[in-house]
């Protein structure tokens, strides 16, 4: 390690220090350095003398009374736990999106992961039908499996080709049974797992609508009660107008009545602008999602 | 040598050091080098803690080569404190050379 990097490290690991006293306890190794060399050692002799940095910036701080684990526990939190933060909340939004990105990506990723556990199993049962198929040597239904499995590996074509010729030689009522049997529980499995998935994904859009029916319904609650109580007020604001004008002293009582009306018909126009609607593009994308499911019923 | 050893008589020679007469930091690394082995690096925060506790003042005076070097001087609290250190290095190596002796004897 030459001079510059030294005093760069070291001033690196003392940085929590005050700079008046960085410099000064900079400079006192930076001349020590200078008259071991002029003593006939090299930079990194001299250097080398000071055995380990970190042992080194973990003594001088000590003397000052500082934590030396201190600063790195600091870009310790720093370096994970901010990263991780910025990760999941997004940079540079206010707190009240962040909170709500959090919330509907939650929901999201929950829903995400009902639907693949759903499609796990629907492709369990679809594989087991077409393997016990395989196995069994049924002519006809290796023709078809030949077609359908375009998308798997030649491997396994090769695999079940052998399969299929050593079970052609083996008795055919056998194979006939086997088949029966196969094709059976291939289907009750497949369709069982078919209508596990269909139900989670059922739930999954249950649970969002719920959610969605309980907060409008809130809503609309809150700006109903709002509206309702802001026509009485505008009852009585009418009501204390015309005895104004026949001579009472109620300026004030009206004024108050005035500023009630206002604020309950906002707070009913705020309860409505609050309604979760679904806008079209969602429910666009939404079918999107579900063509390619579609295709695999097919 | 241990370096518990060192670390704990190290503060004594640095103190003793000084107190003969000022010396700059390298001077006073030399110094303490011709008593014990020390990592070099090791004395510069020394330094620091006992100005920080008032038992060293500094200065900075010109050199004929160089930047002007800090030296160390001994304050009162410094010497009352050198004092009190070595007679506790008195009274543990005399207890300690005490009870080598007497393993020995007995």
């Amino acid at each position: 390690m030459d001079k510059k990097t030294f005093i760069k490290e070291l001033e690196q690991a003392l940085s929590v220090l005050q700079e008046e006293e960085l410099k000064d306890i900079i400079s006192e190794y930076e001349q020590h350095i200078d008259m071991k060399q002029e003593r006939g050692l090299t930079e990194e002799e001299a250097i080398a003398d000071f055995g380990s940095l970190d042992e080194l910036a973990t003594e001088i701080l000590e003397a000052y009374h500082v934590r030396a684990d201190y600063g790195m526990e600091k870009k310790y939190r720093q370096g994970i736990f901010r990263k991780g933060f910025r990760k999941i909340f997004g940079q540079g939004k206010s707190w009240g999106l962040r909170l709500w990105v959090f919330i509907f990506a939650g929901v999201q990723q929950l829903g995400n992961i009902l639907l693949r556990i759903g499609m796990f199993w629907k492709q369990l049962g679809s594989r087991f039908w077409k393997k016990l198929v395989g196995f069994a040597g049924n002519r006809k239904n290796y023709d078809l499996l030949h077609k359908e499995e375009s998308a798997m590996g030649t491997e396994k074509k090769i695999i079940n080709k052998e399969t299929w010729k050593e079970t052609q030689n083996s008795d055919v009522a056998e194979i006939k049974k086997i088949s029966k049997i196969g094709k059976f529980w291939g289907t009750v499995f497949h369709g069982t797992a078919n209508l596990v998935k269909e139900m989670i994904y059922l739930c999954s859009r249950i649970f969002r609508w719920g959610i969605r029916m309980t907060w409008n319904a809130g809503c609309l609650g809150f700006s109903f009660c709002c509206g309702f109580f802001g026509l009485i007020c505008l009852y009585g604001f009418g009501l204390l107008i015309v005895l104004l004008l026949q001579g009472y002293p109620l300026v004030g009582l009206t004024m108050g009545c005035l500023g009630l009306v206002m604020c309950t018909f906002s707070a009913a126009c705020l309860g409505l602008t609050m309604l979760w609607r679904v806008r079209k593009n969602t429910e666009a994308s939404q079918r999107a999602y579900q063509e390619p499911e579609g295709d695999q019923h097919a | 040598m241990n370096a518990q050893f060192k670390k704990g008589v190290l503060e004594l020679i640095v103190l003793e050091s000084v107190r003969q007469r000022d010396m700059y930091g390298y001077e006073l690394v030399e110094e303490v080098s011709k008593v014990v082995d020390v990592n070099e690096g090791t004395i510069y925060p020394l330094l620091k803690r006992l100005t920080n506790e008032h038992y060293f003042e500094t200065y900075l005076r010109e050199s004929t080569e160089g930047p002007p070097r800090k030296y160390y001087h001994l304050t009162a609290a410094g010497i009352l404190y050198r004092d009190s250190l070595e007679k506790e290095w008195n009274e543990l190596a005399e207890k300690v050379g005490g009870f080598l002796e007497e393993c020995r004897n007995g």
